[in-house]
């Protein structure tokens, strides 16, 4: 569970060019649900995604995972629960280019010191599971656009995280590719994990796997029910 | 001024170090005067990005203190043939009055900032920053000593003037002229000096034992620990380098360093200041040991620093027996020097 | 531990296939630094060696040596004050020398004539004939001296009529053994003299462009009167009376200029260290030169490099993770770098002779020795050429790397397109 307490965020305090991003927002996302966190752009959907995921810290409020308090927790403790409870699926694969399928999978776990056979047959499962263990070995830039996505949530998973980030996932898929990634979320939320996507595509927040939907708009919630 | 080659780059590396330790003084300062963890601020988080900036300078310079420590000696060593009367280290370090200040500056220096990354690494197990402000205000100690350091060695081999007429290892360390700490230590009798080493050593070893299995005493092990780094220093000057030389009259504490010792002297210095630091380090961290958010882990570390004084030391003990044993040099009590 | 050890190999692993993944852009930046380390390393070794090897010929020289000054400038020594020296207490033996040089025009080059001493009539018990002298010219410039090296005749017997050659003279003038050479004398003669064999080329730095003659011919050759040598040296019983006994010659014969070799030592070092400083002076502008590039090098990131680490630290690697993975880049490189250049200037110096750098070191050069200098390589030089090198370069680095680390991980989230 993540609980979000008045938070705000602001970019370039002080400055004339001080921007508001997120204003008081309160928040709660339960476990084993799909969230999905909708908005025109400039909503400050992205920047509420990237608090939720400890990836930045609020200019104000509170947020609790677990009902444990991470507002003012150093960057190192920060990264350490991040990698540990969120697995990150970007707008664009994000891949590193010149290395394997492989090595970009298991890049996440390089800090943490896991041996290396563990690693290894923990990533190809993962692989084989979305069908491009065949591409293990090839570099990035020979996949195409549905293997680079998938090889990205091969990514994600590879810690095993209880929360699954998406961030605007279909937006550089057509709308056979999007169908199947809603099937893999589906399969995630059948595990148990808790997924949360941002998006304003109708294909993902009208899906019938959606639990919840927030709207966001100038950096607040809009009450409106979902 | 003498433009030798190791003249250079040890001005050059004591330049860079105060330049690096002043720099992260600077964002020292603003940490010390801005800090608020529980803000969300910018500012906040710039000087919370500033903290890997500073870590990661001072674990350079410490680094860089160890290496230039030993290439001070190197350098002193190498210009000998240049002063009349200087035959080693001990010769050059003599030519003008900055040289011993320098060279015990430089090992402070290493010791202070070796204490500095100890309570880093303490500090970064904390979820709320416990020691960010005694750390900074240790930063604020160490900074001026290195300043410091940096101006007596420029002065140090600024000043340097070929031929000046100094003493050499033979006569500062020699038991004849009893005049200056140097000869005092080395006309310290070298068989009580040894037993009393050996004492000391015993006494330190079992304090840190204890302290390990029981976690009592820690201050003491820090103290000891620092008593037994000197006397091990006076030790090697006074008796342990007569072994090594296997001469009963050569009381230099640098020649060990060199070749024809195969570097025997690196082993025994680098064991001696690690074990130093980190015993050092049980005193440094164990005011700490109640913080909330360090309980977990602190006392555990405090345990691991002592154990691995404890066993720097012992190395250091055995080896010195060793030479000891397996020198051709026998002192025996008759014999006064 | 382990899990550390296994992280850092990660993170080792990604920093060199990184590397090699900017081979274009890390190619230059690796030559550059490994012809600085080449430079320096090359300016080290060289004068550190010769004066290595200086020292060493100069262990077996005799304690001092007095020369005659006449109006400041060095002058035939008179046989006679010999006897004052004799009687000096703490002496122990005194030799007379007869050396000079010869300038051949022929090949335009400078040839150091020497009698070799003969063989334990001065002193009584016979001293090995391994024996150098450098003496400093009176301007106290850096023009160093050569006479009497550590020589091997090789069975060759030196007698009235014959010389013995250095291995340069040799080569220059392309003859060997029993070939004729020949001098034109003081009076304007001519003196032909056959070569009776050659040096051992054991030490060509100082035995390269010598001669050796008899002292009879040599006297014929320059018009010496019997009454005069070129300087005598003084053996001393207490090698730490040898000061007292300079100033006690000095005392005794106020016109003669005794030297120690401890003096003459210190000057050697003085001249080399004084060279090898001036070299890295030199030198310094191109290390600061490329400590500038490498700052701009490591802070002008590519906007491939910023993505990179942009989605590292999205995928959970954190700031301190970034930096030791640019630590290792440095590492990798620097090493690279560092052993590069030192073995190739280890080549450059005691294979090739220091080609690239000879004239502007060795200073003096009437003949070129072709001397391979004895490879003397010792801990204090590596350490020097580290912090001359690695360390600025290093730390050059450190504020840009921060920079780059500390990209905010929410930055891979903000990339759209490629």
């Amino acid at each position: 569970m993540i609980e979000l307490m008045n938070v705000k965020k602001v970019f370039n305090a002080g400055n004339p060019s001080e921007f508001p991003a997120l204003n008081s927002v309160n928040l709660t996302i339960e476990e084993n649900r799909v969230t999905v966190l909708k908005g025109p752009s400039g909503s400050g959907k992205t920047t509420l995604l990237s608090i939720v995921a400890c990836m930045s810290r609020p200019s104000a409020g509170r947020v609790k995972l677990k009902g444990r308090e991470i507002t003012s927790l150093p960057e190192r403790f920060l990264t350490d629960i991040r990698r540990k409870t969120f697995g990150f699926i970007f707008q664009q694969p994000n891949l590193i280019k010149g290395i394997s399928v492989l090595d970009n999978v298991m890049l996440p776990a390089y800090p943490l010191g896991e041996q290396r056979l563990h690693l290894k047959v923990k990533a190809m499962k993962g692989l084989a599971e979305l069908n491009i263990a065949n591409k293990a070995a090839s570099k990035v830039e020979w996949l195409s656009g549905g293997e680079a996505q998938r090889a990205s949530i091969v990514r994600a998973l590879i810690n095993d995280p209880h929360i699954i980030i998406a961030d605007e996932p279909t937006a550089h898929l057509d709308t056979k590719l999007s169908y199947r990634f809603m099937e893999i979320i589906e399969k995630f939320k059948a595990e148990g994990k808790t997924v949360i996507i941002t998006s304003h595509d109708p294909l993902v927040f009208e899906s019938s796997m959606v639990d919840r939907v927030v709207n966001l708009r100038d950096g607040r919630i809009e009450d409106k029910p979902a | 001024m003498i433009l030798h080659p190791s003249v250079i780059a040890n001005l050059l590396a004591s330049y860079i170090s105060s330049g690096m330790v002043l720099y992260a003084m600077f964002y020292g300062v603003q940490i010390l005067r801005y800090w608020d963890i529980q803000s969300g601020h910018e500012l906040q988080l710039v000087l919370e990005r500033k903290t890997y900036l500073i870590s990661t300078l001072l674990s350079y310079v410490f680094g860089l203190q160890l290496l230039s420590l030993f290439l001070f000696i190197f350098t002193a060593d190498s210009l000998a043939p240049l002063f009349v009367g200087a035959m080693c280290a001990v010769g050059t370090l003599n030519v003008d009055p900055y040289g011993y200040p320098a060279l015990t500056l430089k090992i402070l220096n290493f010791i202070l900032a070796g204490l500095w990354l100890i309570l880093n690494y303490a500090d970064n197990q904390g979820y709320d920053y416990p020691l960010i402000k005694r750390k900074y205000q240790l930063l604020a100690f160490v900074a001026p000593v290195i300043i410091l350091e940096m101006i007596l060695e420029s002065a140090y081999f600024l000043g340097m003037k070929p031929d000046v007429i100094t003493s050499c290892c033979g006569s500062l360390f020699s038991s004849e002229r009893v005049t200056g700490l140097g000869s005092e230590i080395a006309s310290m009798p070298a068989l009580p000096m040894l037993w009393f080493f050996y004492g000391v050593m015993s006494c330190t070893l079992i304090c840190g034992i204890v302290f390990y299995l029981k976690g009592l005493g820690g201050y003491l092990y820090a103290a000891l620990s620092l008593l037994i780094f000197l006397i091990s220093l006076a030790a090697i000057i006074s008796s342990i380098s007569l072994y090594i030389y296997e001469l009963p009259t050569h009381h230099c504490p640098f020649c060990i360093i060199m070749e024809e010792y195969s570097y025997i002297g690196y082993l025994l210095y680098i064991i001696l200041f690690g074990a130093v630091v980190s015993g050092l380090g049980v005193g440094v961290l164990s005011p700490s040991r109640n913080v909330e958010s360090l309980k977990l882990m602190l006392s555990g570390f405090i345990r691991k620093l002592a154990l691995t004084s404890v066993i720097l030391y012992a190395a250091f003990t055995a080896l010195v027996t060793y030479k000891i044993v397996s020198s051709s040099l026998v002192i025996s009590y008759e014999v006064v020097y | 531990m382990r899990q550390w050890i296994e992280k850092q190999r990660y993170i080792i692993d990604f920093t060199i296939s990184s590397l090699l993944r900017r081979k274009v852009k890390n190619f230059g930046l690796l030559a550059l630094y490994t012809l600085i380390v080449f430079m320096l390393a090359s300016t080290m070794f060289f004068t550190y060696s010769i004066k290595k090897e200086a020292s060493l010929i100069l262990k077996d020289t005799p304690e001092i040596i007095v020369q005659k000054i006449v109006a400041g400038r060095h002058d035939l020594f008179p046989v006679s004050y010999i006897d004052t020296l004799k009687k000096i207490r703490g002496v122990a033996a005194v030799e007379s020398r007869l050396w000079g040089y010869y300038y051949d025009g022929l090949v335009s080059a400078n040839y150091t004539l020497l009698v070799p001493p003969a063989n334990g009539d001065t002193s009584g018990k016979s001293r090995p004939s391994a024996k150098t002298t450098v003496v400093v010219s009176e301007s106290g410039g850096q023009q160093a001296d050569k006479s009497k090296p550590l020589f091997e005749l090789g069975g060759a017997v030196l007698e009235p009529g014959t010389l013995i050659t250095g291995n340069g003279i040799a080569r220059l003038r392309d003859i060997g053994k029993d070939d004729y050479m020949p001098f034109r004398a003081f009076d304007g003669s001519v003196l032909n003299l056959r070569i009776a064999g050659a040096l051992s080329s054991q030490s060509e730095l100082v035995s390269s462009d010598l001669l050796l003659i008899t002292a009879e011919d040599f006297r014929k050759l320059f018009g010496i009167d019997n009454r005069y040598v070129t300087d005598v040296t003084v053996a001393v019983n207490n090698p730490s009376e040898v000061e007292m006994v300079a100033s006690k010659i000095r005392k005794a014969l106020p016109e003669a200029r005794p030297i120690s070799r401890v003096e003459i030592l210190r000057t050697y070092d003085s001249i080399f260290n004084w060279r090898g400083g001036m070299m890295i002076v030199i030198f310094s502008a191109a290390v600061l030169a490329f400590v500038i590039f490498a700052w701009d090098k490591a802070s002008g990131l590519s906007a491939g490099e910023r993505r990179e680490i942009g989605i590292l630290k999205a995928v959970g690697w954190e700031t301190s993770d970034v930096i030791q993975m640019k630590f290792w880049e440095g590492a990798v490189v620097s090493l690279t770098a560092f052993f590069t250049g030192v073995i190739l200037a280890y080549v450059h110096v005691f294979f090739t002779g220091s080609i690239v750098f000879e004239p502007a070191l060795k200073g003096w050069s009437s003949l070129y020795p072709n001397f391979e200098l004895t490879p003397f390589v010792n801990l204090e030089q590596l350490t020097t050429l580290f912090f001359l090198t690695v360390v600025p370069y290093t730390v050059a680095t450190i504020v840009p790397i921060w920079r780059a680390a500390t990209i905010d991980p929410d930055s891979a989230m903000r990339f759209t397109g490629e």
